[in-house]
């Protein structure tokens, strides 16, 4: 008794981030990174250890709605729900929507599962390589990986993207630069002349909704939002054995997805999308190849790529726990606001203080839980899939400036914060039409990438 | 019936009666102006704690830094009396940020001093003279903090050029030399670098050996920097002068009235408060002079 009570503020934070993962994932547009702006006020008032919770309980609720709405609406709620969108919507048209729904939840479950399982075993080599040998040739060789892949995968153009990247290391280089050597030191920005508050450099909040929201959300308006046919009924007749027993037919699916998810969860910004559409391809080709493959919705191809998106979910975290590197944009934000009161995330922190064994004991609990809601959560579809995403676009715009103007407040510097947004916000509109995650990732990772520098710098010309 | 219920007055009169001993010297802010993870992060955690130990009743404010609680300050509008820890090398880092606080004004008393310590990875140098005439060139990870001046006049000491690594903190710069980025490590000896089983360290910047380390002047005779160190003591704000002359007489004999404090300062092998009760104002003008 005394244990859930102690594990009560836990509990109710893995299931405050399944909630929001889950809507996340229902609402095209509104995804992982403007769910965390929108719970701002709330995140920065948590410790590392649930703002970790929080993240992986929503980003892998996410994957587990987001095949539900992909399949029966056709809509991908997440960019990793196209294959879900293509098979499952289907699978749903020839009236085997429900197997297509429990085959994901299953597999994503199960990739989950294997994902945690396969990095327990590897975490004491991973630790003990990465205190001997993460010296600032990988660190800056890790950052500039991660900036690189963005740059040169995104977008229209790699140039317009080095350009964006570059604009978004020059806004965070604004004020107090705590790297003593390098191009900056102290402010060198006429900050006296705009607002006394610029030597702290810009609040990243305004940043980031007047930089990314304004044109993410820009972007997502004109979305299609003609529903596949909503007159159609979701039917399940058959029992959980039928269920268990389609998913372990393709039980070889599943693991193949697995192994794709594992490793290319790894891979910065695009791993549980990419992960995700190469298992579908694999698979897809290997049921050609067999003469299996069934144009009205093919199973195994389902199966396999939802169950890599959920082990790619749990793989990209690692970057980010074990070094501290974010190598997405919602880990990002994420890392923004564990770094307004701490040094960032280390090992001794996350690993070797046990809270990662913890969090990976939550992780499992979170997918039993989003496997079990998996059904009931079809009803919840229906009911979202009624209201106008123009409207929910215009209530987080409406909710994200009044916390620009709140957090301000909260920071005793309101005025600053709302002509920080007011300031960079036409700017946020001309880049509408451009890839505004690489500015946050350049904003984000401007202090690290000068750290590893400046120690490159001083090392090689000693 | 009686005797039970005057059974239970008696137990609820020593509860209350000890509740408000441990706040019966009034209610304080201590405001943490640096990182989570960082030493003053974790100094000001076991200050705000022992502070409880001597009877204060304590809220931790984790501003973050140093402009977060000037904002605090301000917002403050009560005028709560407030503590934090300070030294003469934060004093000079704030100046360079410009958000330092007037010493004369909020300066209560010392709390500890502290030594700092260069190290190598342990079983690498054998022999330390050996090494450093083994190349012209050495390299040292240390926090951004320190200035650049110690790294010049070791060079000049050692005859070597000594080229100053910066990382963002001292656990950065530890992992660094771990990692195998530099030749030294350069850092402010407390626990968790003196009981690092992964770290040799080798000299102290003081004249006599510290917690067996021998004197870094032994290694580089004439390092004008060589007995360097820093005094941290209790910062007050809002507080009347009866009451900052109470927290100046806690901070000089917190380690021996707080079994907590006492004993991280004996862990972390410092200089108590105690052992220099004069240390004034004066004193910590003069020394921040070393850190510009």
């Amino acid at each position: 008794m005394f244990e859930i009570q102690a594990l009560a503020p836990d509990i109710t934070v893995m299931l405050m981030g399944v909630a929001f993962g889950y809507l996340s994932g229902l609402i095209p547009g509104i995804g992982l990174v403007i769910l965390l702006l929108v719970s701002y006020p709330m995140l920065i008032t948590w410790d590392l250890f649930h703002l970790l919770l929080f993240y992986m309980s929503a980003a892998s609720a996410a994957q587990f709605s987001g095949s539900v709405i992909a399949t029966t609406m056709g809509i991908p709620g997440e960019s990793s729900s196209l294959p879900a969108v293509k098979e499952g919507n289907a699978m749903f048209y020839s009236g085997r929507g429900h197997l297509a729904i429990s085959s994901a939840a299953m597999g994503s479950a199960l990739g989950a599962f294997l994902a945690c399982a396969g990095v327990l075993l590897v975490l004491p080599f991973a630790v003990e390589i990465i205190l001997e040998y993460y010296s600032y040739q990988m660190q800056l060789a890790l950052i500039t990986l991660a900036s690189g892949i963005i740059i040169f995968i995104y977008g229209r153009s790699w140039i317009e993207n080095i350009a964006i990247f570059l604009f978004g290391m020059f806004l965070a280089s604004i004020g107090w630069n705590d790297i003593p050597y390098g191009l900056m030191y102290e402010s060198w920005f006429p900050y006296h002349l705009l607002h006394d508050s610029v030597r702290e450099g810009l609040p990243f909040f305004p940043v980031v909704v007047a930089l990314f929201v304004i044109p993410v959300l820009w972007q997502s308006w004109n979305i299609n939002q003609k529903m596949s046919d909503s007159s159609k009924q979701y039917q399940d007749v058959d029992s959980i054995l039928t269920h268990i027993k389609e998913f372990v037919k393709n039980i070889s699916s599943a693991i193949r997805g697995t192994v794709i998810g594992i490793v290319g969860g790894l891979i910065p910004h695009v791993g549980v999308p990419l992960a995700t559409n190469v298992s579908y391809s694999v698979e897809k080709s290997i049921a050609k190849k067999k003469g299996t493959y069934n144009p009205d919705g093919d199973l195994p191809s389902l199966t396999s790529a939802e169950t890599s998106n959920n082990a790619a979910v749990f793989m990209q975290l690692m970057p980010l726990v074990l070094l501290g590197i974010p190598i997405t944009t919602s880990e990002a934000i994420l890392i923004s606001i564990i770094e307004r009161t701490s040094y960032g995330i280390t090992l001794s922190q996350t690993v070797q203080s046990g809270m990662f064994e913890i969090l990976v004991l939550f992780f499992i609990a979170v997918n039993i839980i989003c496997f079990a809601l998996s059904w009931p959560l079809v009803k919840l579809v229906t009911w979202i899939g009624q209201i106008p995403f123009k409207y929910i676009f215009s209530a987080t715009m409406i909710i994200l400036i009044y916390l620009v103007w709140w957090q301000g407040n909260r920071e005793m510097d309101g005025i600053y914060y709302i002509g920080t947004f007011l300031a960079l916000a036409p700017i946020g509109w001309m880049l509408r039409k451009t890839e505004p995650i690489i500015l946050v990732i350049g904003f984000v990772l401007q202090a690290k990438f000068f750290e590893s520098f400046t120690v490159f710098w001083q090392i090689t010309t000693a | 019936m009686l005797k039970t219920l005057s059974k239970g007055i008696a137990v609820v009169a020593l509860a209350a009666s000890s509740l408000s001993f441990a706040g019966d010297k009034g209610n304080v802010d201590v405001i943490i102006q640096a990182k989570e993870g960082g030493n003053t992060w974790r100094i000001s955690n076991i200050f705000s704690d022992s502070l409880k130990e001597v009877g204060y009743d304590t809220n931790v404010i984790p501003a973050g830094s140093c402009f977060n609680a000037q904002k605090h300050l301000k917002k403050n509008f009560n005028k709560k009396p407030t503590v934090f820890i300070y030294s003469e090398l934060t004093h000079v880092n704030f100046e360079k940020r410009g958000c330092a606080y007037d010493l004369e004004s909020g300066y209560a008393g010392p709390l500890y001093n502290r030594v700092n310590v260069m190290c190598t990875r342990k079983g690498e140098v054998a022999d330390i003279r050996k090494f450093l005439a083994s190349k012209d060139t050495f390299t040292v990870a240390a926090s951004n903090t320190w200035p650049e001046r110690i790294f010049t006049t070791l060079s000049d000491a050692s005859g070597k050029k000594m080229q100053f690594v910066p990382y963002k903190s001292s656990g950065s710069a530890t992992r660094g030399l771990l990692a195998g980025d530099t030749d030294f490590l350069y850092t402010g000896l407390v626990a968790k670098v003196a009981k690092n089983d992964k770290l040799d360290c080798f000299g102290v910047t003081s004249a006599n050996p510290v917690a067996g380390i021998a004197p870094l002047n032994d290694t580089f005779p004439g390092y004008e920097m060589g007995t360097l160190s820093a005094t941290w003591f209790a910062y007050t704000v809002n507080m009347t002068d009866e009451q900052k002359a109470q927290m100046a007489n806690v901070a000089v004999n917190l380690s021996k009235d707080s079994p907590t404090w006492g004993q991280w300062i004996q862990d972390s092998i410092m200089i108590p408060g105690s052992d220099i009760p004069t240390y004034s104002v004066d004193d910590v003008v003069k020394n921040t002079a070393n850190y510009r």
